[in-house]
């Protein structure tokens, strides 16, 4: 049997152990070094990068993508906007402000099909879009060269400069034996710096 | 209330025309430590003539780190410079993300030598305006900006902890002698004597004897 005195040295020699390990565990001693006489003189050297940009809809394009009262079966029906314009050109653009320091590109989307307030649906892959960089006429942007919308962002303007318009047109397919009705959807339009991923 | 107030001035701004929105950023990467805690802050501006409601959002990716945003919907005034931008705050907490060998339950006794690639949450902040009303069927419109941003985990490689060992042992240490020390120091002095004298008499008569 282990008398009281002895155990309470083995004890106390434990528990001191047990905190200078825990000292050397979770303390960070710095490192001490001899440096001698050298002299040696340090500055900082500091830049902040700033990037901004912002875009505006025309009012054309901030009331919504408007095709009027269609009758079913009909190809490629024209938005209200897509000829309204001078020359016949456009009046839906994005424009870049002139407050930006970095040009940029466009991205678009739709949230979902277009669907009436019955749940009736007109497929998305029936509402499209074509865009040209800066400049629109009748021929530009051209149904030739029209896209799809997808629910995910793609890129639908590359390099529009400080200042520049992005001017867009869109169409809608209608079949035969569409319900009647209101339809609706939201396209969102997304401006990013230019270069990089929608 | 205000928030109440905050939805109907919404709704109402979003019926007329959209104004434009504008983002503007100093920084697209941050290196954190694992569980560490950082703070980022983006500007918001608008330097179209009609004022405009935005919502700030952090792309999926980000969403899973972030512990706060400072505000959700954000009034930003017409005519509002970039040198003028509203700042918003975002504060990510990260989680433990790296692999670590544990002796005890998956998490004591651990050590951590970081041979994993490094992990980074790659995504965007987006500032978007509230989409426009349409009377009628058609399509409404939304606009948004985005700037990149990228998380970089740091991982801090380390030794087996044992602490936890160190800590039982100190807790055990601590309770047998604070017992020796009770049963020894709990009668009073006199008492504690009259025993130390009786035992020593005890030995003394035993060695008589031999």
């Amino acid at each position: 049997m282990i008398k009281g005195g002895k155990l309470l040295f083995i004890f106390g020699v434990l528990l001191l152990f047990s905190i200078v390990m825990l000292l050397i565990q979770n303390i960070n001693i710095p490192e001490f070094t001899i440096t001698g006489a050298a002299t040696e003189g340090t500055t900082s050297s500091n830049v902040t990068i700033e990037k901004y940009l912002s875009i505006d809809l025309s009012d054309n394009l901030s009331e919504g993508i408007i095709f009027g009262n269609l009758n079913p079966d009909i190809v490629h029906s024209n938005a209200t906007h897509n000829y309204d314009g001078a020359s016949d050109g456009s009046t839906m653009l994005v424009n870049v402000s002139a407050d930006s320091n970095t040009a940029v590109d466009f991205c678009i989307k739709a949230n979902t099909h277009l669907i009436s307030d019955g749940g009736d649906i007109i497929g998305l892959g029936n509402e499209s879009y074509c865009n040209n960089a800066t400049t629109t006429d009748i021929i530009t942007p051209s149904l030739v060269n029209k896209s799809s919308l997808t629910t995910s962002y793609v890129k639908s303007g590359n390099n529009i400069s400080i200042g520049d318009d992005g001017y867009y047109r869109f169409w809608l397919n209608v079949t035969s034996g569409q319900a009647s009705g209101d339809y609706n959807n939201t396209i969102s339009f997304k401006g990013i710096e230019i270069g990089a991923a929608c | 209330m205000r928030k109440l107030i905050l939805l109907v001035m919404v709704i109402m701004l979003s019926s007329f025309v959209l104004a434009g929105v504008g983002i503007k950023w100093g920084q697209e990467s941050a290196l954190i430590n694992e569980r560490g805690k950082t703070c980022m802050t983006y500007q918001v501006y608008n330097p179209w003539p009609e004022d405009t409601f935005v919502t700030i959002e952090l792309s999926d990716e980000l969403n899973e780190i972030l512990t706060l945003q400072e505000v959700e919907t954000k009034l930003v005034p017409a005519d509002t410079a970039s040198s003028e931008a509203i700042p918003i705050e975002f504060c990510f907490k990260v989680p433990r993300v790296y692999e670590r060998d544990c002796w005890l339950f998956g998490s004591l006794i651990c050590k951590q030598d970081c041979n994993e690639e490094q992990k980074i949450y790659s995504g965007e902040v987006s500032v978007k305006s509230v989409p426009s009303e349409i009377n009628g069927g058609g399509s409404a419109t939304q606009m948004a900006v985005s700037a990149p941003l990228n998380i970089k985990i740091k991982c801090n490689a380390h030794p087996r902890n044992f602490s936890l060992i160190y800590i039982i042992i100190t807790l055990i240490s601590l309770t047998i002698i604070g017992l020796i020390l009770y049963k020894k120091y709990r009668k009073p002095k006199l008492e504690r004597d009259k025993e130390k004298l009786k035992k020593i008499k005890k030995k003394i008569k035993k060695e008589t004897h031999k």
